[in-house]
């Protein structure tokens, strides 16, 4: 009984895992020369080509641009890059954070 | 050969070499054609000295600008087709009240590659310089054929979220006509914004063109820019009115 059990749970746990909602994953940088929304829109609009980019946020004030990526979906901090390059902008140092776009946002606005 | 001048031929027409005028027509037709091809790549908008604002912009994009005043009109069309450079079609169109006869007129319709040569980020500013070549045909009210028309220029702007300052030289040479155009603008933004709130500016622009311009032509802008779309709305010294738009898009 005990055994059935045990194995009833050890098969059910990668079903468990599957069912929990991921948390959000987010490339967060931090960008030079961003100066106004018609120069920086070019960065939106880049990264929105990228089939593994959920949303976008480009924040002027903070010189921040935050991607979250689609679920169980990556993109690599080269690909980040360049992509920023040929939005004519240079990157100065990227991480990955466990935060939605919108949440970012949020915590840049208080 | 004296026939492939650039400069005005003072020989009288009967005097010319015939395989000089030959090459002539071959001339004047190629410039049709080029014109031809360039006007067809435009959107069928009036012209923009505006088009020379932001000659390269993301790669991939496409940028559309156009520019309204009294004695002036421009359009342009451009494709950015990889990093820091870009190809445009544009048209232009000056008049001018010469010494109260007749009034006076350029046009020109070209094609023409922008490469941005320099971009410096900081984290508070950014400077950009271009450069700016291109071959076209063109016509002076004075005269009544179209001519092979050489324009290159460069511009230089430094930016920051509540500065601007830029410089804009074109030359525009062909057979009847040679202007330089220069212009200085300096504009300053009531306040910072986030990327997505209107930004309004006001910019000052003072501009020249040379055996054209009986003076210096000051105008005052106001400048909104939110994301893809710029407009400024402005006025000269003459209290005449001037619009500005332009747009890009991937």
């Amino acid at each position: 009984m005990k055994r059935t059990l045990l194995t009833l749970a050890l098969a059910a746990a990668p079903l468990l895992a599957l069912a929990q909602p991921q948390a959000p994953q987010s490339l967060k940088a931090e960008v030079n020369g961003m100066v106004c929304s018609f120069c920086a829109q070019g960065i939106e609009k880049r990264m929105k080509t990228l089939s593994a980019t959920q949303s976008v946020w480009v924040d002027l004030k903070n010189k921040t641009v935050a991607v979250e990526m689609k679920p169980g979906q990556r993109i690599d901090e080269a690909t980040f890059r360049h992509e920023m390059k040929e939005a004519g902008y240079d990157v100065v140092r990227v991480e990955q954070v466990a935060l939605s776009a919108a949440q970012i946002r949020a915590q840049q606005r208080k | 050969m004296r026939c492939f001048n650039v400069r005005l031929l003072a020989v009288p027409t009967p005097a010319r070499r015939p395989a000089c005028a030959r090459a002539r027509r071959v001339r004047s037709r190629l410039s049709r054609l080029l014109g031809l091809w360039a006007l067809l790549a435009l959107p069928g908008l009036l012209a923009a000295s505006a088009a020379r604002a932001m000659p390269v912009a993301f790669t991939d994009s496409f940028m559309a600008m156009t520019d309204v005043s009294e004695h002036a009109s421009e359009a342009s069309v451009g494709y950015s087709f990889r990093r820091a450079w870009a190809v445009q079609a544009g048209y232009l169109n000056w008049t001018r009240d010469h010494l109260g006869r007749h009034p006076q007129r350029r046009e020109i319709t070209d094609l023409h590659l922008n490469h941005r040569l320099v971009r410096r980020n900081t984290p508070t500013s950014q400077l950009n310089v271009y450069v700016q070549a291109g071959l076209g045909h063109g016509r002076a009210s004075e005269r009544s054929q179209w001519d092979t028309v050489a324009q290159w220029g460069g511009q230089i702007d430094w930016e920051t979220t509540r500065l601007y300052a830029a410089y804009k030289g074109h030359r525009y040479l062909a057979d009847s006509f040679n202007h330089s155009a220069h212009a200085v603008l300096g504009g300053v933004s009531l306040y910072e914004v986030d990327y997505d709130q209107v930004q309004p500016w006001v910019v000052l622009e003072a501009k020249r063109i040379s055996k054209w311009s009986e003076r210096t032509e000051l105008t005052l802008l106001a400048r909104f820019i939110y994301r893809s779309a710029f407009v400024e709305l402005g006025v000269n010294d003459h209290g005449q009115p001037r619009a500005t738009l332009m747009y890009i898009w991937m």
